[in-house]
């Protein structure tokens, strides 16, 4: 039987084949035929990992809140509102997590962005600038966003039971989502939030959500025997970056990238889910935390 | 048998067929052989649709559903489809409410193929003129209200609308194609996840009105998208038009 909480011991290590590490950069001036090779995939390769690249978040909203959720969803509601994505990572796969042998299956879109008409600290600008975001490029060569969501809605990924979205942190991914797609402000409360998300993603994970499910047991495993605690593992916080060490994948430069990112969602979705067969340390399943978002309204 | 009559035996005649790269029908994928039904169950089926209404509805459903097993699915669609829908606009409503109270996939799925391809043949047929305009009419409106109207897409790969509109535009297809895109679309009126401003619903009205405000063409199909935007609830005026028309190659190059 596999023990979720000797991964991290894992001597293997996992090697996607070349090619599953090829990132396909999206612009204005390949949108269209990039677009026509995702919806010639996505019947058979109906597991969409999702990454979304913003400025970080800017707004916190005041007044009283029902609940820690609601308090979370205005948070996230008023930024998705506010801003503007500059990238959107996809990547395709099949339900055992395999991919296309030949051609491209992780996209990275480049939105169009005016640095000087959107919100941005100094310091956020830096750090993406740092991270290899290319201002001029995204102002000049973006992809307008309202093609982008018409290409997404008769795209074959939306609003079909037979898909899969899978996110790490769901809640600003399908934030940012929603309101490109509906191409109306965010609607006012959680609830009806999350009817848009069941519209148009019927089925969906997100692997925080998972991750935290797993920190949550062993951190009680902890408490139970105090005597074998080690100091350095305890402040650990569970990250996509930490779960993939945790799971053996090795770190390409390439996983930091939005694309990367979502391409490495799905690698630690699988992954995990091949290690643990499916089951979670508690004795629950996958299957328990479909369609719940971290934060939002799974706890 | 007259009910299973399928889409090439038009009473005898064989018109001339032009078919459009963005109209593809796709065949269901079936697990459950299809077969006409018996005599009894035919009559069931017929008394059935024959007397239910929006207030017998729930009685006379059940009924429905007793006998209306996964093997005749494709029987029933042709029936309700070339039967029904084609000729009897209004009940649309009804026909499209015991589609969903069935509740069944399959069943949806293999009635949005079987309008398909009845559509896509009269939309194939040369001879604009030959087409019967009404067959189309009902039938178009009967495609929006089992997939926009319940919030069901129409996927690129059946129905690319854009590329279809601006081929059109260049085949001189216009008289046929607007009509149409413009009834499918009314579909999105009663969908709160299609109307505007849902971008795809959008982005094709941006087509028709870059059309009425470009292509010479008759009162008639400026007033198809007139009742078109009407019913969405926009203005000509207030609807920024796309800017396809003069591109060369402009078709190809949205589908890819």
């Amino acid at each position: 039987k596999q023990n979720l909480n000797n991964a991290g011991g894992a001597s293997s290590v996992v090697l996607p084949p070349p090619n599953h590490l090829f990132i396909r950069e999206v612009w204005k001036n390949n949108l269209y035929a990039e677009f026509a090779t995702i919806r010639k995939l996505a019947m058979e390769y109906n597991h969409i990992s999702v990454s979304t690249e913003f400025v970080g978040t800017i707004a916190r909203p005041i007044g009283n809140f029902r609940s820690k959720t609601d308090y979370h969803y205005q948070t996230m509601r008023s930024n998705v509102d506010f801003l503007n994505p500059i990238q959107i990572g996809v990547s395709m796969c099949d339900a055992n997590g395999n991919k296309p042998e030949d051609g491209p299956s992780t996209w990275q879109f480049n939105f169009h962005f005016d640095e000087g008409q959107e919100m941005m600290s100094s310091e956020s600008f830096e750090l993406l600038q740092k991270s290899g975001i290319n201002f001029d490029n995204h102002l000049n060569n973006g992809i307008d966003m309202f093609e982008f969501s018409q290409l997404m809605i008769d795209s074959g990924l939306l609003m079909d039971d037979s898909i899969t979205w899978i996110t790490y942190h769901a809640a600003y991914d399908f934030g940012f989502l929603v309101n490109i797609l509906t191409n109306n402000c965010m609607p006012n409360n959680r609830e009806d939030f999350e009817w848009w998300v069941h519209r148009f993603l019927p089925n969906f994970y997100d692997l925080n959500l998972i991750c935290k499910v797993i920190q949550d047991f062993r951190q009680q495993q902890q408490q139970q025997q105090p005597q074998q605690q080690q100091p350095q593992q305890q402040p650990q916080q569970f990250t996509l970056a930490s779960l993939a060490e945790d799971l053996g994948i090795s770190r390409f430069p390439l996983f930091t990238t939005t694309a990367g990112q979502s391409l490495l969602t799905s690698l630690g979705f699988f992954q995990l889910s091949k290690l643990s067969m499916n089951k979670l340390p508690n004795g629950t399943t996958f299957e328990t935390y479909r369609n719940l978002i971290y934060g939002i309204n799974g706890e | 048998r007259e009910l299973n009559k399928d889409a090439n035996l038009l009473s005898g005649v064989n018109p001339e067929l032009i078919s459009s790269k963005y109209l593809n029908v796709e065949e269901p994928k079936t697990t459950v052989a299809q077969e006409n039904p018996p005599k009894e169950i035919v009559e069931k089926v017929l008394f059935v649709v024959n007397n239910i209404t929006m207030d017998n509805f729930d009685v006379k459903i059940t009924d429905l559903k007793s006998v209306l097993t996964p093997n005749y699915f494709s029987w029933f669609s042709n029936y309700l489809v070339n039967q029904r829908a084609k000729t009897e606009p209004n009940y649309h409503k009804l026909y499209s409410r015991i589609l969903t109270s069935i509740g069944s996939d399959k069943l949806h799925e293999r009635m949005i193929a079987v309008t398909g391809q009845q559509l896509f043949y009269l939309l194939a047929i040369k001879d604009v003129h030959s087409i019967d305009k009404n067959h189309l009419k009902n039938l178009s409106l009967w495609l929006g209200s089992i997939t926009l109207a319940v919030d069901r897409p129409i996927r690129h790969r059946n129905i690319a609308f854009r590329e279809l509109l601006l081929e059109a535009y260049h085949d001189r297809r216009l008289d046929i194609i607007v009509p149409f895109v413009a009834k499918v679309l009314q579909g999105a009126a009663g969908s709160k996840v299609f109307k505007p401003p849902n971008p795809w619903t959008l982005g094709i009205v941006k087509v028709l009105v870059e059309l009425n405000n470009k292509a010479s063409w008759k009162l008639s199909l400026t007033f198809e998208v007139e009742v078109l935007l009407k019913m969405l609830g926009l203005q000509m005026t207030s609807v920024m038009p796309s800017n396809f028309l003069d591109v060369e190659n402009i078709a190809d190059e949205l589908s890819g």
